[in-house]
């Protein structure tokens, strides 16, 4: 048992370091695409960082529009002058700033309002769940007595003891 | 339950077609046809309520003049029964099959509505053939100094040939004496008729010293259905009363009487020193021997009339002590005389048991190996007496019997024989008495050895009656009790229930209609008490005991349930008529039955369903209904399936509930969920976009 786990534990280990290696060497292969995506998505970074939840939407709302301002950048770096200059210039320009950044905001602002407006939807929905419920249950005791409930104890014919020994004095 | 309708109805039809009783049924149906002073009876006889006839009545039986129409006669009589001396309603289909112009003829019998006093009464219809009574009922010993070839003609003969029509046809009549022989008005005015016996329990009106000195012993009422041997005995009294030319006994009591019967014999007793020509002398000593079985027989009387002299027979001599035991300050040599007065004084009678007087008496002074046998037979069985209250007189009631087996038993105010008990016990009830003595003879076993003794028919199956009664006296359930006892022990007695007061029901088929009657005037609380679920016991057990256990249920709905099917069984099996009010009573009083349903859709539809047919009085298909065996069980396992219902959605509300508490976060997840793939969608879109100007416009 411990052999296997420590197998597991050094798998796990291998396959990080596999995973570092090879994203450290992507990043180097095209180093002017990964200056222009470290500067341009820094905002889904720090929402990354903020967004404390295990399925991260909020980072993924952010992170979509981020890269879709980044995108068009990113194209004219491929196609142009795909370089450290060119991704220099880039991510010195104040205008592909605001358009990566902006898109960044307008994602959180989605993120805000949707959320929102789908809750209380879901509250309302829920509301009237309840009084639906409230009146499923109201139906079935005007229908089959009150001790439909389940609080009394009933005898075999379905029928409160208490109620019986009262017939019966 | 099946096997029993076509014989019933069979016996019914039989009953309607042959003999007078059929007017039972109809005069119950049709007595509705009444005016200030007629009370129509069986569509044919109408009673005249303002025309008693008075010479006729029978203590609390009254006579009424009738009238009838088609083929009967103009000229009848009506006797109203009373609930306290329950007429021999069996006995008067074999009356009525006794053609004798001797003996009044039965009409018809059965209930009818009394307008006078605004109940159902008992009527017996004779043909009023009868003159006067040859002596006046008030005057019951007699001593008429008839001549003896009158007597002979005109009232031996007529008689004779009465008994032996009706020995033909197995009925005791156990009336005959002076008062009720009348002179005839119709086969000639010498001739006498005998008068009815139907209209009260056998020999309850018959003077004590008509009776044989066993019989006379008991109170009237419980003397018990008789035999022929006693119709001889009575015979024989009768026609001594009307020849002696003077009374040897007069002044003296019944008791006194009886003394004397014991200690000298009916003959002496009766007759004295009376001369009487010798074919007389012979009838009498032949028909006046007490011991019964030395007693003439109706054939030893064919015999004595055809002119054959029957040797005399030895009656055998009754024990006499030879030196007397003082009881109450008196001597008795005569075992039977000290068993007479026993209860007259128990705790003498308990000590002269208890310190061996009376055991020591017998062994020496009587030196009768049988009594002796019997003495030490009861001695065993008073050990085992509850030393309660009551044990003196118990003890003495045994000791009584042992002494003289056929004697009736006595315990305080009661002195009965065996078989004359339960006529006596409904006497007792219906006249509202103290029954507590009643009750003790039946709760105790000291009539026992009374009823194992004595020598007469019947007392083989007495024990079984009595046993029965005993474990029926101490239940406490509806069908049992003191009420159950009545009709098991009297067959004939009717339903006596106070719902049934104003009425008169003798059979289940009966009770009905009175029921229907009842409900249509007003709305009683209940239908069904002690003494109708008793009764209908009694009478009808193979189809009501089904439903005892329902009708003696402690739960009301059952008791509804049971009282639904019980009637409705009747009114099947019977095939009656519709009982609309009867029905309408049922749906009114159905609550508790529908309290039984959970389903409140479908207890409204079974509700407005009966409301329909307690329309049409078919109390059947509304027993139907709830005969259904899943109707019920249908009920309760949809109610736990609702339950489950229940609660699954109690659970929901639990759960919605809890979430809604903290609703500053309820519905983000999936809030920010729909906003990550709107964020998708559209950066996709700008991608796109973005690809389409840059790569293709360039």
């Amino acid at each position: 048992m411990t052999s296997k786990k420590s197998k597991s534990k050094k798998q796990v280990k291998f396959k990080d370091v596999i995973f570092v290696i090879s994203s450290l060497v992507t990043m180097l292969v095209f180093f002017p695409t990964t200056i222009v995506i470290f500067i341009g998505m820094l905002p889904t970074l720090v929402a990354y960082i903020v967004d404390r939840s295990i399925e991260k939407n909020k980072t993924f709302t952010i992170g979509a529009l981020n890269f879709a301002g980044c995108f068009p950048y990113l194209l004219t770096l491929w196609t142009k002058d795909n370089s450290i200059d060119g991704a220099v210039n880039i991510i010195q320009s104040p205008k592909a700033i605001i358009v990566m950044y902006t898109l960044a905001g307008i994602g959180y602002i989605i993120n805000w309002a949707v959320t929102i407006m789908v809750s209380s939807l879901m509250v309302q929905k829920a509301q009237m769940r309840l009084k639906r419920i409230e009146n499923e249950k109201n139906f079935l005791e005007d229908r089959w007595g009150e001790e439909v409930n389940g609080k009394y104890d009933l005898d075999h014919h379905g029928f409160p003891i208490q109620k019986e020994e009262n017939m019966e004095a | 339950m099946a096997d029993n309708v076509p014989e019933k109805e069979a016996d019914r039809t039989v009953s309607q077609k042959n003999d007078p009783e059929s007017s039972q049924d109809k005069g119950s149906m049709e007595s509705a046809n009444t005016n200030n002073t007629e009370v129509v009876f069986n569509k044919n006889v109408s009673i005249l309520t303002n025309k008693p006839l008075h010479h006729l009545d029978k203590g609390k039986i009254k006579a009424f003049a009738a009238v009838g129409r088609n083929k009967l006669s103009n000229d009848l009589f009506a006797m109203m029964c009373d609930k306290s001396m329950t007429p021999r309603r069996t006995a008067s289909i074999k009356y009525s099959k006794v053609t004798n112009s001797s003996l009044v003829k039965l009409v018809g019998s059965g209930k009818v509505y009394w307008p006078p006093e605004k109940s159902e009464k008992f009527f017996f219809i004779f043909e009023n053939t009868l003159g006067k009574p040859i002596i006046s009922r008030n005057e019951k010993y007699p001593a008429s100094n008839w001549r003896a070839e009158d007597v002979m003609v005109n009232i031996a003969y007529p008689i004779i040939s009465v008994l032996k029509n009706m020995r033909d046809k197995d009925l005791v009549h156990s009336q005959i004496w002076p008062g009720n022989m009348f002179y005839n008005g119709m086969a000639g005015a010498e001739k006498i008729s005998l008068g009815e016996c139907l209209t009260v329990p056998s020999a309850s009106l018959l003077p004590t010293l008509y009776e044989p000195i066993e019989r006379a012993l008991a109170n009237p009422e419980s003397r018990g259905p008789g035999s022929f041997a006693d119709d001889m005995y009575s015979f024989g009294v009768s026609l001594a009363v009307i020849l002696r030319t003077s009374d040897p006994m007069a002044g003296m009591s019944d008791e006194k009487i009886i003394e004397h019967k014991i200690e000298k014999g009916s003959y002496a007793t009766l007759l004295g020193k009376e001369r009487l020509s010798g074919a007389m002398l012979e009838l009498l000593r032949g028909l006046l021997y007490d011991d019964p079985e030395q007693r003439w027989t109706l054939e030893d009387l064919e015999s004595w009339m055809d002119g054959r002299r029957l040797s005399p027979k030895q009656s055998p001599k009754r024990v006499k002590a030879t030196r007397p035991i003082i009881f109450g300050g008196k001597k008795y040599t005569r075992p039977e005389l000290l068993a007479k007065d026993a209860h007259k004084h128990v705790d003498e009678m308990a000590r002269l048991v208890e310190t061996g007087e009376l055991s020591q008496w017998i062994d020496r002074a009587i030196e009768d190996k049988l009594i002796k046998v019997r003495l030490e037979q009861v001695m065993k069985d008073i050990s085992s007496y509850d030393r309660t209250d009551g044990y003196n007189a118990r003890l003495t009631a045994a000791i009584s019997v042992a002494l003289y087996t056929e004697c009736p038993v006595y315990y305080r105010s009661l002195k009965f024989l065996p078989a004359g008990f339960g006529k006596a016990f409904t006497s007792a009830y219906v006249q509202k008495k103290e029954m507590q003595d009643y009750i003790d003879v039946l709760r105790y076993t000291f009539i026992m050895p009374s009823i194992r003794m004595r020598k007469n028919t019947g007392a083989t199956s007495q024990p079984a009656r009595f046993d029965n009664a005993r474990s029926f006296i101490n239940q406490t359930t509806l069908s049992s009790g003191l009420e159950r006892c009545l009709y098991f022990l009297d067959p004939e007695c009717p339903c006596l229930s106070p719902i049934l007061e104003n009425f008169y029901v003798q059979t289940p088929e009966e009770l009905l209609p009175a029921l229907d009657s009842i409900c249509e005037n007003s709305r009683p609380r209940i239908l069904f008490d002690r003494h109708i679920v008793s009764f209908l016991s009694v009478k009808d057990r193979r189809n009501v005991d089904p439903y005892m256990r329902d009708l003696t249920s402690s739960e009301p709905y059952r008791r509804m349930l049971g009282q639904i099917r019980t009637l409705a069984t009747i009114q099947k099996r019977s095939r009656l008529d519709k009982f609309q009010s009867l029905a309408g009573w049922i749906a009114d009083n159905l609550e508790e039955v529908y309290a039984r349903f959970h389903d409140a859709k479908k207890r409204d539809s079974i509700k407005s369903h009966i409301n329909k047919i307690q329309k049409t009085g078919d109390l059947t298909q509304i027993a139907y209904i709830f005969d259904d065996p899943k109707l019920f069980q249908g009920d309760v396992g949809s109610f736990y399936q609702a339950m489950q219902e229940y609660q699954k959605l109690e659970i929901e509300k639990n759960q919605i509930e809890d979430l809604l508490k903290n609703k500053k976060n309820y519905g983000q997840h999936s809030g920010q969920q729909v906003a990550s793939v709107i964020s998708m969608i559209l950066s996709f879109v700008i991608m796109v976009l973005a690809a389409y100007f840059i790569i293709i416009k360039g």
